[in-house]
């Protein structure tokens, strides 16, 4: 979901801003714990007088909630946030601006400014998703961006475009990536906040949050589901959010398939009589059969 | 001094000092209140049971706490006492805990107890000069008053929430203010459960005491949570005196505390304790007041110690020399730490918090600096040598997944001195220990507050031993996680190097978009008015990566600067020598290389400084090397099995091989003939960094990958001889790597092997090391990983 498209200016240039990332307000409204971390990023966006804000960096597992601190950190700041997802093709003028085919008869070509310099421009926040995953060579563009410096030279703009004020930046990777970051990138990449396995009490928060409809029974289903986690995860590892909230959800449309007429029904369905695919209400009740299915497909990988 | 609240029942006056626990402006707050004739007690009640407040009373006196003498204390002492106590939120669970295991509660694991149920078996009492309960006990026996403890002697650990109230510092300023400020939002983190049944209980006891005839001048002290509620109850008179005070019984053992533990309960960082401990005076004396304790001064003052330490004459130019870094990132790491307070709620940072900033901001050595510097108690922790008789509560050994930090509700165990032949005994020169299994710990009071999540890099040197005598060795290898994180860096720099010889062929659009638009290709065709779109496609250069990641090229490190002046020395890391030939497919052939050319299979060539090997080391580890460049010839040879399949698939190609004995020369001297006799290649061992690309030119397939300082340049003989081989020799910059990848790998390890081919190492390594034998090896390719694995 986004912010319509804006024309804005880009040092002397007219261009187009990227979208801004609005989260589904139904997310917005459930964050839960990490409080510690929320301070920690606080802190490093805390601009003075004589101090420029920090570009904090988060390392943590896939899964444990980074993208969410970020989105929850832009609503409590009500700043707009712009995404950019890292990927190994990002090139370096990438991360500045792009041109297409303008729709404009009078113009040939617009300019479309990154995510990044869209932010730098509006006084909003950049996020560099994935950040450890864009080759090193295409990340020099951003030193000047991260260090006192504060602006960026694009090529294809022929312009240096000064970050705003109120610009603020964010960058996030897997802790397996970032090895991968070059050093020139990362000793400006100030503070590392590690982001751990959120609490189980966090993880059950979360899912009641989310799987509303279940609310009577959820308390026994994550009983059921922490033991099945206990058994399998013998070293004592612990799920990231993720995880368990795809294992509510697969438990859920298992559930309803089940309600649909599951296997029977399948089997026997044709063009006159169709399979449903949509579960347009709460079919049936999610049992601990349908918790132990979905744990079997997603961590044990045997299903019968 | 303050006025302290007041509270008047009968012909009795009740002072309290509502505290934040292990504050010292609290505890300060007692002793002026026990110094002031005006305000000095005639009889002191505190929030612990009776049994508690005896041990301490008891113990303190041993220890010579008596009236009229200023007793530095040793830090840290502590009693424990076990737990029965279930929270009864906590009751449903206990009762089908008990049904899944059929056993007793008992019986369970502590720390499955603590998962379940939030259960700590032992709760840890600490004699922390800067808590005001404590204070109160002590100022009890100086000034020679009854001590009443007046709280339950048990109760299950409260649930409780996280508050923000102001910094305890702010205290100082104006305590009564404080107290009406901080009273009641303090007040939510009561456990109304728990806390609700110890506040009736108090004020039923203390309404006791001030009935008695001979107590008309009480002081309390007890926390700051519970006293707003404790008002209203002694000021009820539904309530009624308690008939008698609790029996004494004595169920507390002594203990010496870690530091590790004991820090949490000394205020902001544990020189506080040491200087209030020093300064507070006994009470009674004649002028009461004292100076009060300037933190800000305290922090200031240590952390320009640890710049002292960590910066003055240790600054230099060199690209990895993270002191530069740090000193360049001083600023924002006080920025930061001043914005972590500010969100935090605090005037003057703590040790917590300065190592929060500290991590996030600064290098590993930095914050190990910080560590110490804080840490630091001035005139040394309490020893085991100096309570011989003590067992030792320190924090449990943690596994692998768990977070590195400990917090108050943290893993620990008991350390005994013990009698020979006990059951998991750890023996270590004179001194037996037993350990017993890790269990949870409670703290007796519990703090309030936020958790701080953030590793301690410190060792005590009192440390008591965990580790067995050194096992009989039979080899010495290259420690695993530093073969794993070289070869993977130079993965990573054959990838770097072959991305960069990709390119495009770029086109005018005619039907397929291929690799999408080129931009500059399309705005060159507007300006010049053509208006076509170009598109490119992606191609492979001429020279392309090496596929094959089992038989990769060579791999040059130059980590000093090649105008490094100080000389090093050289030397030859083995693939293997004739136990390779177990591991072989084709033992003929390899018999006929090893007749032929001999047996000395050489995976690497370092040139190194050897750095002086820590005493903890020694047995276990032969030799610590900071090296300033190497090269290696291909596969990692982490084990036996692995050379073997590197060479054979090479079919010996891949690295110099050598006779077994040098036939007089060094082995660096036999090195150099070799090449000049085989490859016509003149090394001089002066110029290291271009020997070292030299070494790898023969057996490059197509090109030597250098790893070197941001603008190295090879020297030209190298380009000389790479181009009579017709390899390329590509050079990439230090700053495409991570620094710290880069720093680990300038420190070699040789450690001791239990087996001849490189498999089992003493489990004692892991832990001296302080990294699983396995570290980095995820970053090796599968198909390297499945080398090290024995055909069955």
């Amino acid at each position: 979901m986004g912010r319509e498209q804006l024309e804005i200016g880009a040092g002397k240039k007219r261009a187009w801003s990227s979208d801004a990332y609005i989260p589904s307000p139904g997310s917005f409204g459930s964050f839960v714990g990490r409080e510690e971390e929320l301070k920690l990023l606080t802190a490093a966006w805390i601009a003075g007088k004589n101090a420029l804000p920090l570009s904090p960096l988060l390392i943590g597992e896939p899964g444990v909630g980074k993208n969410r601190l970020v989105y929850e950190m832009a609503r409590r700041t009500g700043r707009d946030l712009y995404i950019f997802q890292g990927h190994e093709d990002v090139t370096s003028e990438d991360l500045a601006c792009s041109v297409r085919f303008s729709d404009n008869d009078s113009k040939i070509m617009d300019y479309v400014v990154s995510p990044l310099v869209t932010a730098m421009i509006t006084g909003g926040i950049c996020f560099i998703d994935e950040i450890g995953k864009i080759r090193p060579r295409a990340l020099a563009l951003l030193v000047s961006v991260l260090d006192e410096r504060r602006y960026i030279d694009s090529i294809l703009l022929s312009e240096r475009v000064e970050a705003h004020r109120g610009f603020r930046f964010v960058a996030a990777t897997n802790t397996g990536d970032i090895n991968y970051l070059p050093e020139f990138i990362r000793s400006r990449l100030r503070p590392l906040i590690k982001i751990g396995y959120p609490k189980r009490e966090e993880i059950n928060s979360i899912i009641k949050r989310q799987f509303l409809s279940h609310a009577d029974k959820l308390d026994e289903l994550l009983r059921d589901f922490w033991d099945l986690w206990d058994k399998h995860s013998e070293d004592g590892r612990e799920p990231s959010t993720r995880d368990v909230i795809h294992l509510f959800a697969l438990a859920t449309s298992l559930s309803d398939y089940d309600a649909l007429g599951g296997n029977s029904t399948l089997k026997t369905a044709d063009s006159k009589s169709p399979f449903p695919l949509e579960a347009t209400k709460r079919l049936c009740s999610i049992t601990s059969d349908h918790i132990r299915m979905a744990f079997t497909e997603l961590f044990t990988g045997q299903i019968d | 001094m303050s006025e302290l609240p007041e509270i008047h029942l009968g012909n009795s006056v009740l002072r309290a000092v509502p505290s934040v626990h292990y504050r010292a402006v609290f505890a300060e707050q007692v002793n002026f209140a026990c110094a002031d004739e005006r305000t000095r007690p005639d009889a002191i009640a505190v929030e612990l049971g009776a049994s508690a407040v005896a041990a301490i009373c008891t113990w303190l006196k041993q220890l010579g706490v008596k009236p009229g003498s200023d007793f530095v204390l040793p830090c840290m002492l502590g009693l424990i006492r076990a737990n029965r106590h279930i929270h009864p939120n906590r009751r449903l669970a206990a009762l089908r805990l008990q049904e899944a295991t059929g056993r007793q509660l008992h019986e369970l694991d502590p720390l499955l107890l603590r998962r379940e149920l939030d259960f700590s078996p032992i709760s840890l009492l600490c004699l922390s000069s800067t808590d005001s309960i404590f204070e109160a006990i002590r100022c009890a026996i100086e000034l020679d008053v009854p001590v009443y403890g007046v709280d339950l002697e048990e109760f299950a650990q409260g649930e409780r929430s996280p508050i923000v109230i102001q910094d305890p510092i702010d205290a100082q300023r104006d305590f009564g203010a404080y107290l009406r400020r901080n009273s009641s939002l303090s007040e939510a983190c009561r456990d109304t459960l728990i806390d609700g049944r110890r506040e009736l209980a108090m004020a039923a006891h203390l309404k006791h005491v001030l009935s008695r005839p001979e107590h008309n001048n009480v002081l309390f002290v007890g926390g700051l949570a519970h006293w707003r509620q404790l008002q209203q109850l002694l000021g009820d008179s539904a309530v009624a005196p308690a008939n008698t005070l609790p029996p004494d019984e004595s169920r507390y053992q002594p203990v010496l505390v870690h530091p590790i533990l004991a820090m949490y309960q000394m205020d902001i960082f544990p020189a506080v304790t040491y200087w209030y401990n020093k300064r507070r005076g006994a009470v009674p004396r004649s002028n009461p007041t004292r100076a009060q304790i300037d933190f800000w001064d305290f922090v200031r003052t240590h952390l320009e110690v640890v710049y002292r330490g960590y910066f003055e004459g240790k600054v230099t130019g060199h690209q990895l020399d993270r002191t530069l870094e740090d000193y360049q990132g001083l600023e924002n790491f006080e920025h930061y730490l001043a914005n972590l307070c500010l969100v935090r709620q605090r005037l003057i940072p703590d040790f917590f918090t300065a190592l929060t900033a500290a991590n996030a901001m600064m290098s590993e050595r930095f914050c190990s600096e910080l560590a110490s510097v804080f840490m630091n108690y001035e005139l040394g922790w309490a020893s085991p040598k100096a309570f011989p008789q003590l067992p030792i509560i320190g924090p449990a050994t943690m596994n692998a997944t768990e977070e590195p930090w400990l917090q108050p509700g943290q893993k620990a165990q008991l350390i005994h001195t013990s009698q020979a032949g006990a059951a998991d005994e750890q023996v270590a020169g004179d001194e037996q220990y037993t350990r017993t299994p890790p269990f949870y710990l409670g703290c007796l009071p519990e703090p309030s507050g936020d958790v701080i999540r953030v590793p301690i890099p410190w060792n005590w040197e009192q440390e008591p031993p965990t580790l067995t005598p050194p096992p009989r060795m039979s080899k010495w290898n290259v420690w695993p996680p530093y073969d794993n994180l070289l070869f993977a860096v130079a993965y990573q720099a054959a990838e770097v190097a072959s991305n960069s010889r990709q390119g495009y062929h770029i086109d005018a659009f005619e039907s397929s978009l291929l690799d999408g638009v080129d931009i500059k290709a399309t705005m060159r065709s507007v300006t010049r008015g053509e208006t076509r779109l170009y598109v490119r496609e992606k191609i492979l250069q001429t020279v392309m990566a090496s596929q094959n990641v089992t038989n990769p090229d060579p791999t040059v490190f130059v980590f000093a600067s090649p105008q490094d002046s100080e000389s090093g020395h050289w030397g030859c890391l083995y693939a293997g020598w004739h136990e390779i030939g177990n591991h072989v497919k084709d033992l003929d052939r390899f018999e006929e290389i090893v007749r032929e050319q001999g047996a000395a299979f050489i995976s690497a060539v370092k040139y190194y400084e050897p750095l002086e090997l820590e005493e903890r080391l020694r047995g276990y580890v032969q030799s610590s090397d900071l090296m300033k460049g190497i090269v290696v010839f291909g596969s990692p040879c982490i084990n036996r099995v692995q050379s073997a399949r590197w060479l054979e698939g090479a079919r010996y190609k891949c690295c110099p091989i050598l006779p077994d004995e040098p036939d007089g020369q060094s082995r660096m001297d036999q090195l150099r003939g070799f090449y000049e006799e085989k490859y016509k290649i003149v090394i001089d061992l002066q110029n290291w960094s271009a020997s070292l690309i030299q070494f790898a030119i023969p057996y490059a397939k197509q090109r030597v990958i250098v790893v070197a300082p941001d603008f190295y340049t090879p020297p030209p003989i190298v380009a000389y001889d790479a181009r009579r081989f017709g390899r390329e020799i590509v050079v990439l910059p230090m700053s495409y790597f991570s620094a710290s990848d880069i720093r680990i790998l300038r420190r070699q390890y040789t450690v001791g092997c239990l087996d001849r081919d490189g498999f089992t190492y003493p489990s004692e390594l892991e832990s001296l090391m302080g990294e699983s034998k396995d570290t980095y090896l995820p970053r090796l390719p599968q198909e390297v990983r499945d080398q090290l694995i024995m055909e069955t």
